[in-house]
């Protein structure tokens, strides 16, 4: 299979000798200027340029605007190496304990490390022991409540100012990690357009899944190791290359669930193109209407949700209702919700006779129209999706969220009441909170 | 395309008291794109008119049918079975389709479930703004395709009037002044000289002042 890299980077190298380490063949298209469209999915991106087009499996992103600077001059400066966790507000756990871990990598090599946070979070399995275990090889944590950061693009320093609201303080460093990596920039945001990349509210890739999975872009088979304010520390972007390489071995583009449009219905509005966090839609100018493009779909559901001429469906599922004499009706998302209500399996069995679960990829496929129909049959409707910055999909949690306050507005002017339907947001570790919850509501 | 957007419930739950069996019309076409009265926004008016109606004691069902378009006859007469038997119908379709409904189906009370707005764009997911106010005679061409009919509060025809501030109309700061639109419009295009021009009084006879319009392709009609 091959795979194209698009951009300049010291890494390309590297990066090439991983590929054809793995059986791949790397395709390098150093200036980017030169491509005029990408298309396709996953295992056929059609990359063309004036002379040609190829078709490549997966595309890697590293073009790079600015230059790294070498490992030795971070050392030589004696400047620390800064994690910054630069969420809006508090981090995810995961993602604390991905950031613990790293700086207690790095300052077991004798680096100096500050890790600066919005709040300590010590609510994770194990994380205490993690902080712990920093604080005795040095690493220097600093609660802040504002920050700054600004690059001199001649010496390549980030100056860090931070704030928490008394005093300020100043930090420079050759190595920033942060929490969303791979800001974009002028020249890597031409290829994001090109390839349809969802950028979150800062502007970067990979959002807040970057220490988990450095490289995942919104798109299956699109990695971006380029980035703005990225690390310039080699061993991230070794990690990084790491990562991509397996991931693409991984992939095998099985895909049994994938949404399908009705080209009869299909008003052809560009809504579901709009909105699909993993640019599975594209036009389909010989039905007029839109087509699913089944490898590159996760079946998040969020077109299904969003399609206003009920045109879209994911197929080989069925989460339609229908009469169940129960009091209670839960949809739940698979990457929370789901998870946790395995764990509390044998302490509801009491109560399974009164609830019906239907378990949605995502909560963004849950509609207003959907919910209150369920009312029909049930007393009330549960919907259960995962924590803010931890959806997979882009933030269909908040599509979610969005779909039942309508509804809900709608029951009021109706004259009924809107607390037969429940909006909650749990992690996999919060079983405990649906279970009283769930209890609540069945009575 | 027809920008419209759905009436409020409780507007549409008193205009159908008394009726029993009700059929609601959603428009596959503009009110779709405009997410005001497609299939979606239907069956989400039916749900809640049935969770209310069942509270109610009726066991009633409420219908939901989708002609492609409710401004052309032959969509309605195909749709025509699925309104038999229905006391009333909520028509999701703009105010040509509440009518078109309502002279094919005669014996019915049509009730609209949507306001139907202006004639515009969708700007992003859930985002429509006014682009044309269909006055019969375009002179897009004399304002680099920024219309002052339709985007200026005024619908001022020579410069902005004495509200335009920082781009903005004095109307709502946030709608940009359409005069300022035409000046950088015309600027992008190097056409500025063209605010030289004085624009005559414009004939309003094409507008709505004619009364209601009608327009004839004669080589089509035998």
């Amino acid at each position: 299979m091959k795979v194209a890299i698009l951009g300049k980077s010291r890494f390309n190298g590297i990066l090439k000798e991983q590929l054809s380490e793995e059986g791949l063949i790397p395709v390098l298209f150093e200036n980017t200027d030169e491509i005029k469209s990408i298309s396709g999915e996953i295992g056929q991106f059609r990359i063309k340029t004036q002379k040609e087009t190829t078709v490549a499996g997966c595309v890697i992103v590293t073009e790079e605007p600015t230059e790294f600077v070498g490992l030795d001059t971070i050392f030589d400066n004696g400047l620390p190496v800064v994690i910054l966790l630069d969420d809006p507000e508090e981090s995810p756990a995961y993602m604390t304990e991905a950031a613990l871990v790293k700086a207690i990598k790095l300052a077991g090599k004798r680096k100096k490390v500050l890790y600066l946070s919005k709040f300590v979070r010590t609510s994770g399995s194990g994380l205490e022991n993690l902080y712990k275990e920093a604080r005795n090889l040095g690493v220097v944590f600093v609660r802040y409540g504002k920050v700054d950061i600004n690059r001199d693009n001649d010496t390549g320093i980030f100056n860090i100012r931070l704030t928490d609201g008394y005093d300020e303080i100043g930090i420079d460093t050759f190595a920033l990690i942060r929490a969303g990596e791979a800001a974009i920039g002028s020249n890597p945001g031409r290829i994001a357009k090109l390839l349809n990349l969802k950028l979150d509210e800062d502007r970067y890739v990979s959002g807040n899944s970057y220490f988990l999975s450095p490289s995942l872009t919104s798109r299956n088979g699109v990695f971006f190791l380029g980035s703005t304010s990225a690390s310039n520390l080699e061993e991230e972007m070794l990690r990084k290359i790491r990562f991509t390489t397996s991931a693409i071995r991984a992939e095998k583009g099985e895909h049994t669930e994938f949404a399908e449009v009705d080209p009869g219905k299909c008003a052809f509005c560009y809504t579901c193109y709009r909105a699909c966090p993993h640019a599975a839609m594209a036009p389909d100018y010989e039905n007029s209407a839109m087509k699913n493009l089944n490898k590159a779909c996760q079946a998040c559901g969020i077109c299904v949700s969003v399609c206003p001429a009920y045109a879209v469906k994911i197929s080989g599922r069925n989460v339609g209702s229908g009469f169940a004499p129960n009091t209670l009706k839960v949809y739940s998302c698979k990457n929370s919700g789901e998870i946790a209500l395995g764990k509390i399996t044998g302490e509801m069995a009491d109560v399974y006779s009164k609830i019906s679960v239907s378990t949605v990829s995502c909560g963004g496929e849950i509609t207003a129209e959907k919910i209150v129909d369920e009312l029909k049959y049930y007393e009330k409707v549960l919907c259960v999706t995962c924590m803010d910055d931890a959806c997979r999909h882009h933030e269909g949690n908040k599509r979610s969220r969005l779909q039942i306050s309508r509804a809900k507005e709608m029951l009021k002017a109706a004259g009924l009441d809107e607390n037969r339907l429940v909006y909650m947001q749990v992690s996999h570790a919060m079983p405990y909170i649906l279970k009283d919850c769930i209890r609540d509501l069945v009575g | 395309m027809i920008v419209a957007e759905q009436k409020p419930i409780e507007e549409i739950i008193s205009s159908i008291e008394g009726f029993k069996n009700i059929v609601i019309a959603a428009c596959g076409t503009c009110v779709t794109v405009c997410m005001a009265g497609g299939e979606k926004e239907a069956l989400k008016l039916a749900s809640v008119l049935e969770v209310q109606r069942r509270e109610n004691g009726s066991e009633m069902p409420v219908k939901v049918v989708t002609p492609k378009r409710q401004c052309d006859m032959e969509f309605l007469d195909d749709a025509a079975d699925e309104f038999e038997g229905a006391d009333a119908i909520i028509s999701m379709g703009c105010g040509a389709g509440v009518q078109f409904l309502a002279e094919r189906f005669r014996s019915k009370p049509v009730l609209p479930g949507v306001n139907t707005k202006f004639i515009g764009v969708a700007r992003e997911i859930g985002v429509w703004t006014e682009m044309c106010q269909g006055c019969g005679d375009c002179i897009l061409e004399r304002t680099g395709g920024v219309c002052p009919v339709a985007r200026c509060s005024k619908s001022n025809f020579n410069g902005p009037c004495g509200g335009s501030s920082n781009g903005k109309c004095e109307v709502d700061p946030g709608t940009d002044c359409g005069w300022q639109l035409i000046y950088d419009r015309l600027k992008e295009l190097g056409r500025l000289y063209r605010m030289y021009d004085i624009m005559e009084p414009k004939d309003w006879r094409s507008s709505r002042d004619g009364g209601p319009r009608r327009v004839e392709k004669k080589e089509v009609r035998l």
